[in-house]
């Protein structure tokens, strides 16, 4: 167990140098988009098309392949940010700041379809597309939050700067993910209460909560393809005066 | 079987809400695969012509 632990804490430590981590990408992107591809595609047409029929919400509630996954990634992106912001200042990473400008647009267009479904959704069950729910509101202001990160780093045209704030901003603006994920149990919301709890089995049957878990796993996959797929273009673009850039990337 | 595709698609009169769900899922993904291969490319054709 000790000697896995750390060959992992060696290859985690390998990754934080942008030229290993660029290597590293190339060769297992299109592994890492197949892997997305197979894992999210069998969750979806699972519980898209053959989980049974909710008797209360009928066929609506399939939404839920999509809105809850997109949910739990927005959330958990923020918290890989935060955590990068941390390391960022404390050990002035360099891949750690690229990992946070990479991060930030796919924590928001996740955040936005969690945003966008969800509002789909509410219109059959609730009637309207939208209401100032705790849960809803702290979830919008978590895709602001997105926002002033990406708008924080593209103002400022020194990029080690740049990362210093962004990486303040992550760490402080995480204090909205425990607020986003206990807002249905401190405030009385038209939202459901969470679908996954550590603490409490699934409410749900196992013939839908099954694909749910395969549509999370699959999300948590395409997000990995995702960021190692945007994290190439940032690493290229803030390294590219360096000597392996040259050799390795142009006239390859 | 185009029983069973219509029964898939209209979703007991649903199916418009959950394949935009869908659909939206997919144009924003997209959206956010395809820029940074758009901007490794810029950099890839810049970089070449300064060399």
């Amino acid at each position: 167990m000790n000697r896995v632990w750390s060959r992992i804490k060696n290859w985690l430590i390998a990754m934080g140098s942008p030229p290993l981590f660029y290597r590293w990408a190339t060769s297992s992107l299109a592994w890492l988009a197949l892997l997305a591809f197979l894992v999210l595609s069998s969750g979806l047409i699972w519980g898209i098309g053959f989980s049974p029929t909710d008797y209360k919400q009928g066929d609506v509630y399939r939404i839920i392949y999509i809105h809850v996954p997109s949910a739990i990634l927005a959330e958990s992106i923020y918290i890989l940010m935060a955590v990068s912001g941390f390391i960022s200042m404390v050990w002035r990473a360099k891949i750690a700041g690229m990992l946070i400008n990479s991060a930030a647009p796919l924590g928001a267009g996740f955040t936005l379809v969690a945003l966008v479904t969800g509002s789909i959704w509410g219109k059959p069950t609730w009637g309207t597309w939208w209401v100032w729910d705790a849960r809803l509101t702290s979830t919008l202001i978590l895709f602001f939050l997105y926002a002033a990160i990406i708008g924080l780093h593209s103002s400022i045209e020194n990029k080690t700067k740049a990362d210093r704030a962004v990486s303040i901003l992550a760490v402080l603006g995480v204090v909205i993910v425990p607020i986003i994920k206990k807002s249905v149990d401190w405030w009385q919301t038209l939202h459901q209460p969470s679908t996954f709890t550590l603490t409490s089995s699934p409410s749900m049957a196992p013939e839908m909560y099954q694909p749910l878990l395969v549509c999370v796993l699959g999300f948590y996959c395409l997000f990995v393809f995702m960021l190692s797929n945007s994290l190439r273009g940032e690493i290229i673009s803030r390294e590219r005066d360096k000597a392996w850039v040259k050799k390795q990337f142009f006239k390859q | 079987m185009l029983d069973s595709l219509q029964i898939l698609f209209l979703m007991d009169g649903k199916g418009p809400y959950i394949w935009s769900c869908l659909l939206i899922f997919m144009v924003i993904t997209s959206v956010n695969i395809i820029i940074p291969i758009i901007r490794l490319n810029k950099i890839y054709r810049e970089g070449n012509l300064e060399e």
